[in-house]
């Protein structure tokens, strides 16, 4: 009997292994919120590759291993290795006021290269919020649903945010709270930006 | 008892038919994420694991291009096993997640009348195989045609997907009509030798191992593949070699103990219903049947979604 419990065990472990993590590509990821004009202006995004994703696109991108992208390869970088990123909107979901925005734009694609190799993508996403003095919330999650890209966790101390006087800004991590589609359903940690105009 | 060994098998079939490898969102052009129920379960059952592994596969990838970097400059034989042990590792690692190969072999256990040491062969053959093919698909896209390498690995993992989800859809299909024609050719036998340890399905021989290990093993892992980039970017053909091989080694270990692990449950849960006279004999038939069946559709539902 202990042999067959023994067994058994094996067996559901064995039926849990083909569920691991897959990632191959690892994305360390800062952010900026940045207000400007009476405005959330938006958040920029900067996504810092690991080495061998990296070695690929660069060798790619930059066969000359030159270290900068002028316009041109910019251009055939993004259309190879990032344009692709709209069937996922770019990994991103966004909550303004408690509404989803269902297909987040992106604008100022800039690929660039850090130290030690390392590929980074830059762009931002315009959400235009205009400031009111009572308190607004804007929601965000970065998580690839398909396991193949990894993000690191979100804290609220990677996120910088660019602001004026008539402006204060809290951030804070937190469970994500939307409704689930399924029992069980993954909730990735969730960036909550909350923002109002102060009085001067 | 019995019931949670059956549990326990059936949830195998059922997670298996979820393992899946995606293609790279950034680089596969027109790829998209998956929807639908299929990826709902998907995701719901794989969440938890995701999160705890990520960080550990992303440590073994930093030190694996610092190590493969240090060697740039010298040769220390200290390093070279360095890059041995963790590529090995990461193997390990990345077969426990979802990928076909677990599933063909484990169904192809269920079906048929396997021993420990078929998955210790299967483990050698999938690492041959496995290392065969992604060192030969690296190089030659790497050397030989010129392009993108990034879009040409997606386009030529596309194809080779393709065709193999085809021969194992065909192999199960195959197997499946035997099992069925066995399970009548066995009922009929019963009637003169109840005889309960002998089983519907044949005996496993090294070709049929072969063949099994082949669709097992020639998609490269995407990890693998990155491996063997890295180091062939830095110029270093041999340690791209020694990486993939033993990134191909521990990939076999962990579907050799996967493997092991089926073949065991399956024999716990049949040594407990033997006894019980004829439910012994079905529960065997229903466990090879079903093995068949899951490689069958496992093979046609990965097809289908190639297409």
């Amino acid at each position: 009997m202990r042999r067959l419990r023994f067994t058994v065990l094996l067996g559901l472990l064995a039926a849990a292994l083909p569920a691991a993590a897959h990632p191959h590509v690892f994305i360390s990821n800062r952010m900026t919120v940045t207000f400007d004009q009476g405005m959330l202006q938006g958040i920029g995004f900067q996504w810092t590759f690991d080495p061998m994703f990296s070695a690929m696109i660069l060798g790619d991108y930059d066969p000359g291993h030159t270290g900068r992208f002028d316009a041109s390869r910019a251009a055939a970088l993004k259309a190879g290795a990032f344009d692709n990123l709209v069937n996922y909107h770019y990994f991103i979901a966004l909550w303004v006021g408690g509404k989803p925005v269902r297909k987040p734009v992106m604008e100022k694609f800039t690929p660039s290269v850090a130290d030690k190799g390392r590929l980074v993508y830059q762009f931002f996403v315009p959400l235009k919020v205009p400031l009111a003095t009572e308190e607004q919330t804007v929601l965000l999650t970065v998580y690839d649903d398909s396991y193949y890209v990894a993000f690191d966790i979100l804290r609220a101390q990677d996120v910088t945010v660019q602001s004026g006087p008539q402006v204060s800004c809290d951030l804070a991590v937190q469970k994500t709270r939307v409704k689930a589609e399924w029992p069980g359903q993954y909730m990735p940690d969730q960036l909550v930006i909350r923002f109002k105009e102060t009085p001067s | 008892m019995r019931r949670l060994a059956a549990a326990a098998v059936i949830l195998l079939i059922a997670s298996s038919l979820f393992a899946q490898e995606v293609p790279n969102p950034f680089t596969a052009q027109g790829a998209r994420p998956r929807e639908g129920f299929f990826h709902a379960v998907t995701s719901g059952v794989t969440a938890f694991l995701a999160t705890a592994m990520a960080p550990v596969q992303q440590s073994l990838n930093e030190s694996l291009a610092a190590i493969t970097r240090s060697l740039q400059g010298s040769r220390s034989l200290g390093g070279l096993l360095f890059v041995v042990l963790i590529s090995l590792a990461y193997g390990m690692f990345h077969a426990a997640g979802p990928g076909h190969g677990k599933t063909i072999v484990s169904s192809y256990f269920l079906a048929n009348n396997a021993k420990i040491r078929h998955s210790v062969a299967i483990g050698y053959l999938i690492a041959a195989v496995h290392s065969l093919a992604a060192l030969s698909i690296v190089l030659v896209l790497y050397y030989l045609i010129r392009g993108i390498f990034s879009a040409n690995i997606e386009v030529a993992n596309h194809w080779i997907q393709l065709v193999t989800f085809a021969v194992i859809a065909v192999l199960g299909a195959f197997m499946l009509v035997g099992r069925i024609r066995g399970r009548h050719h066995h009922l009929h036998l019963h009637a003169h030798e109840p005889d309960e340890e002998r089983g519907s399905a044949p005996g496993i021989t090294m070709k049929s191992l072969v063949g099994i290990a082949v669709p097992a093993g020639v998609i490269p892992c995407p990890g693998a593949v990155a491996v063997t980039l890295f180091a062939l970017s830095l110029n270093m053909l041999a340690v791209s070699v020694l990486s993939v091989v033993s990134i191909s080694v521990g990939m076999g270990i962990t579907i050799s103990v996967t493997g092991a692990i089926v073949i065991l449950a399956k024999q716990g849960a049949l040594r407990a219903a033997a006894g019980h006279g004829e439910r012994g004999s079905r529960l065997r038939r229903v466990v090879e049947v079903g093995g068949a069946a899951l490689m069958f559709l496992f093979g046609l539902v990965f097809f289908l979604a190639q297409l």
